[in-house]
C-alpha cells in the first residue's frame, strides 16, 4: 500500500528505505500540526481565547477603580465588566439609600421603576456617577445623602497599595503599586499594620500649639494627651510649651487615616466634590429619563 | 489502576486515580467508565499544560475536595487586603510563577477540566498583573486590541473618569 502511494508522487523509494520515509513524513505532519497551532495562537489574541466565564473569575478579583480600567480596555471586556452581578448587588445593598436620594433628586416616592431598569449599565453608571463618595473596600457609602458638609477627610481618598511579587519563569522580584480609595475606617485599619515612614526632619523637632493646628488640625482634646513635652527655654518668645511633633504626627495619622487624611483636612475636596455633583445631576437628569423611557413597555 | 492522559501532540501522561480526580471532568468520566477504562485524549491541552496541570493536581491530591481551600472567600476585594498573593501556599506560589502565555493556558485547561483550585489561583494571578495597570499597560501586556467605535472610547472614558485621577 505504501509502495504504491510512493510510485504515484514519483518518487523513487525502494522498499528497505520506506520506514525512513514514513517517519520523515510523519514527522513532517507534527511540524505542521504544530505550526498551524502557533499560527492560530498568533492570531487570536488573549482576550478571544479565554472564554467569557473566566473573565468573570478574574474580575472577581480586582477592586472596582481596576474593573473600570479594565473596561476602558475593548469593547468585550467593557461588556464583561459591565455584566458583573457585583455592580446590581451593590445597587441593591444600597437601596434605602438610594431611595431617599432618588427621593430628593426626582421628587417622587415610586422607587418601583428601578428594578424594571433591569439593565446592568444602570448600575454601573450610577456607581460610576457616585464614585467618589463609595469606599473600593468596604463598599460603603459616603456623604451621598446628608445635605451638610461632611468632614472632607472622611471621604474616600486614594491610598497607594505596595507589594512585591516574583513575576516570570525568572522569579524576578518586580515592585508594583495601585491605588484605590478608602474611607477613614478603611484607611485606619490599613495604617495600623502598615505604618507610613516618618520624615527625618521631624526626628527631634517641638512644636507649639500654634503650629500644631496649622500643620496638623487637631484640638486641644489630643494635644494634652502627649507627655513628650518641653517649656520653651528663651522667656522673650513667650512662655510656650512645646510638644513632641514626632507624636503629633502618629496621633493626626491615627485620627484622620494617614497622611492623605490630614492633607485632605488641609484642602478641601471642594473641586472634587463638584465635579461628583455634576455627574450625578447628569446622570439624574438626563441618563434616568433616558433609562425610563427605554424600559417603559410601548402600550 | 493508573490512568492515561493524552496530549494534543500524542504525548502520553499515567497518573493514579486519585490525582486525576481532582479535575471534575475527568473524576465523572472514569466513574462512568468503571474499571476498564481507556486512554483519554485532551486534544485542547499541549503536553507542557497537561504537565504541569497534572503537578499540580499531584500535590493536591490529598485536599478534601469540598474543605479546599476558597480563595474568593479569602481574597474576595471585599475582604482583600495588601498583597493579593500573599494568602496563597509557598508552593502554588512557586508553581504559578510561569510566564504570561503559559498561565492563560493553564487557566484555559483548569476551566476545562473543571479543576476549582487551580482556576482559582490562575485568575488570582491575572487579576495580580491587572492591578494597578492602566488600560493602555493592559493592552500591551494582554495583546487586546482596541475596537472602539468613534465616540464611543470618549463616552466611556467620561463615564469612569475617576479611575483615571486618583
Amino acid at each position: 500500500m505504501y509502495t504504491d502511494t510512493i510510485r504515484t508522487s514519483g518518487k523513487d523509494v525502494t522498499e528497505d528505505q520506506l520506514p525512513d520515509f514514513v517517519t520523515a513524513i510523519q514527522d513532517m505532519i507534527i511540524i505542521e500540526k504544530a505550526e498551524s497551532q502557533q499560527h492560530a495562537s498568533e492570531n487570536q489574541s488573549a482576550v478571544s481565547r479565554v472564554p467569557t466565564e473566566v473573565w468573570v473569575h478574574i474580575c472577581k478579583y480586582l477592586y472596582m477603580s481596576q474593573l473600570a480600567q479594565l473596561s476602558m480596555t475593548s469593547k468585550y471586556l467593557c461588556d464583561v465588566v459591565a455584566s458583573l452581578p457585583l455592580w446590581r448587588t451593590w445597587f441593591m445593598s444600597k437601596r434605602n439609600q438610594i431611595k431617599k436620594l432618588f427621593e430628593h433628586q426626582i421628587g417622587r416616592k415610586d422607587l418601583s421603576v428601578i428594578p424594571k431598569t433591569d439593565s446592568s449599565r444602570f448600575f454601573v453608571r450610577y456607581l460610576c456617577a457616585i464614585s467618589l463618595q463609595v469606599c473600593e473596600q468596604c463598599r460603603r457609602m459616603i456623604g451621598a445623602i446628608i445635605r451638610r458638609p461632611v468632614d472632607p477627610n472622611a471621604y474616600p481618598l486614594p491610598v497607594v497599595f505596595s507589594s512585591t511579587m516574583c513575576t516570570g519563569p525568572s522569579g524576578a522580584k518586580e515592585e508594583f503599586s495601585w491605588t484605590i480609595r478608602l474611607c477613614l475606617r478603611c484607611r485606619r485599619d490599613y495604617y495600623r499594620t502598615h505604618e507610613e515612614p516618618i520624615p527625618h526632619d521631624i526626628q527631634e523637632s517641638y512644636i507649639t500649639k500654634e503650629e500644631i493646628r496649622a500643620k496638623y488640625h487637631i484640638g486641644h482634646h489630643v494635644v494634652k494627651l502627649v507627655s513628650d513635652r518641653r517649656m520653651s527655654a528663651v522667656p522673650a518668645l513667650g512662655n510656650h510649651c512645646r510638644y513632641a511633633e514626632i507624636v503629633l504626627l502618629k496621633k493626626a495619622r491615627d485620627f484622620f487615616g494617614g497622611d492623605v487624611g490630614i492633607m485632605a483636612h488641609a484642602i478641601p475636596v471642594k473641586e472634587q466634590m463638584v465635579m461628583v455633583r455634576n455627574r450625578i445631576d447628569h446622570f439624574w437628569n438626563i441618563e434616568i429619563p433616558a433609562l425610563i423611557a427605554d424600559h417603559r413597555p410601548a402600550s | 489502576m493508573p490512568i492515561i492522559l493524552q496530549a494534543y501532540d500524542d504525548k502520553e501522561f499515567k497518573v493514579d486515580k486519585q490525582t486525576a480526580e481532582r479535575s471534575l471532568v475527568l473524576k465523572s468520566m472514569i466513574e462512568r467508565a468503571g474499571d476498564s477504562i481507556a486512554p483519554i485524549p485532551l486534544p485542547k491541552l499541549s503536553s507542557l499544560v497537561l504537565e504541569k496541570v497534572i503537578m499540580f493536581c499531584k500535590h493536591h491530591k490529598a485536599d478534601q475536595v469540598d474543605k479546599s481551600k476558597d480563595y474568593e472567600d479569602i481574597l474576595g476585594p471585599r475582604k482583600m487586603r495588601n498583597g493579593l498573593i500573599r494568602d496563597m501556599d509557598e508552593w502554588d506560589k512557586e508553581f504559578i510563577k510561569v510566564d504570561k502565555d503559559l498561565l492563560m493556558d493553564i487557566v484555559m485547561a483548569a476551566n476545562f477540566l473543571d479543576i476549582k483550585n487551580l482556576l482559582d489561583i490562575g485568575c488570582l494571578a491575572i487579576a495580580y498583573m491587572l492591578t494597578g495597570k492602566t488600560p493602555e499597560e493592559i493592552r500591551a501586556t494582554f495583546g487586546i486590541p482596541k475596537d472602539f467605535a468613534p465616540g464611543e472610547e470618549e463616552r466611556i472614558e467620561q463615564e469612569h473618569a475617576w479611575a483615571l485621577r486618583p
